[in-house]
């Protein structure tokens, strides 16, 4: 059973710009966006997944994803630095819920943009760090010291993919699914080092966000529109939940980003 | 000719940081000299370089120490006459 954190969307909406999927002339379609976070809600609860639930705060839209909130291992909390003065306020609202149900918080020093779980992400051997867009890679050399483990900081070149999590997806067999255009040269091989059996999703369904997704053991919550993935991914035995994601993608987001896991791993060890 | 000294440290033997930078430094006509290396010995240990650099012009030495900060290198005051004997800080 895994322990999920997510947050109604109560106050979501396309209020400002800060990816290249952001516009405030397509806004997001409000019974559509609540019918499409219900059914990730239903869908992970059907799952292997405890639920909890954040509150919602006004013109704080983006706090629906969660997986920005920071990063957790075992019983500490490390939360965002986050690079966007519109997303700098969610920070506090996160830390006060972690620290209320029991998490340690560990702040990292102000002058580090970190991103959370939408730019770490466990996976084999080692934790998985994307920078440039959001997060600096200097914050990657806290996070390490603070966690004790691997730290792979790879580069992400391609602004539509401005988190790894947009990008990259281990899976629960060590392996991952991935769009290697994301990612320079270096951080290719980093990966390619560090993963073996890697699942490459074409940029048309990289496009659609199908790699933010949420990975309970065999089940894959995924974003519709990936139909040779979900096919590649049901061959090895994994069952997929393709979902509509369309008013989430026009803020940059899907599955994944609205998802944090409560702890994303027991321990760096594990 | 005026040149620079960086930091690099973390787990840049993994990530590839290091020869990153280094080819960096080459790709935009630099030249390097790592002063002093200390690789970490476990997994979770992390690494450290301390490498002098050389640009054609200080116009591309700042513009090359420019792009390294962005990949994690830290600008090292250290007075030519030292450099040799310089140490990085230790790795934790």
């Amino acid at each position: 059973m895994r322990n999920l954190l997510l947050c109604p969307p109560d106050h979501y909406g396309i209020e400002y710009e800060i990816n290249p999927w952001m516009s405030r002339a397509r806004g997001a379609d409000t019974p559509l966006v609540q019918a499409q976070w219900k059914g990730l809600h239903d869908t992970l609860s059907k799952l292997d997944a405890q639920i909890d639930l954040v509150p919602p705060q006004p013109r704080l839209p983006d706090m629906v994803f969660t997986a920005n909130a920071g990063l957790t291992v075992g019983r500490r909390f490390i939360p965002s630095n986050f690079r966007h003065q519109e997303r700098a306020g969610e920070a506090p609202y996160f830390a006060r819920w972690m620290q209320e149900h029991g998490y340690e918080i560990v702040w990292l020093p102000q002058t580090l943009y970190f991103e959370g779980e939408g730019d770490a992400l466990f996976g084999a051997d080692a934790l998985f760090c994307g920078y440039k867009f959001r997060t600096d890679i200097n914050s990657h050399r806290a996070v390490a010291d603070i966690l004790g483990c691997l730290v792979i900081s790879v580069e992400l070149v391609d602004p539509r993919f401005y988190h790894i999590d947009t990008c990259f997806c281990p899976l629960s067999d060590g392996s991952a699914m991935w769009f290697p255009g994301a990612f320079d040269e270096y951080g290719q091989r980093a990966i390619r080092d560090h993963v073996s059996n890697l699942i490459d999703v074409s940029p048309e369904e990289a496009a659609c966000f199908s790699c933010n997704a949420v990975v309970l053991e065999r089940d894959i919550v995924l974003p519709e529109g990936a139909p040779k993935l979900v096919a590649t991914l049901t061959g090895r035995g994994f069952t997929c939940h393709p979902l509509p994601m369309t008013e989430f993608l026009k803020a940059g987001g899907a599955c994944k980003c609205l998802t944090m896991f409560l702890p994303q791993r027991e321990s760096c060890a594990a | 000719m005026r040149s620079e000294t960086i930091d690099l440290r973390g787990h840049i033997i993994d990530s590839l940081t290091l020869p990153k930078v280094l080819d960096s430094i080459l790709t935009e006509g630099g030249n390097f000299k790592i002063i002093d290396i200390k690789i970490g010995q476990k997994r979770a240990d992390q690494s450290c370089a301390r490498i002098e650099i050389s640009g054609p012009t200080p116009e591309k030495l700042d513009a090359m120490v420019l792009r390294l900060r962005e990949l994690g290198a830290e600008v090292t005051k250290v007075p030519d006459s030292q450099a040799s004997s310089a140490q990085p800080n230790p790795a934790s």
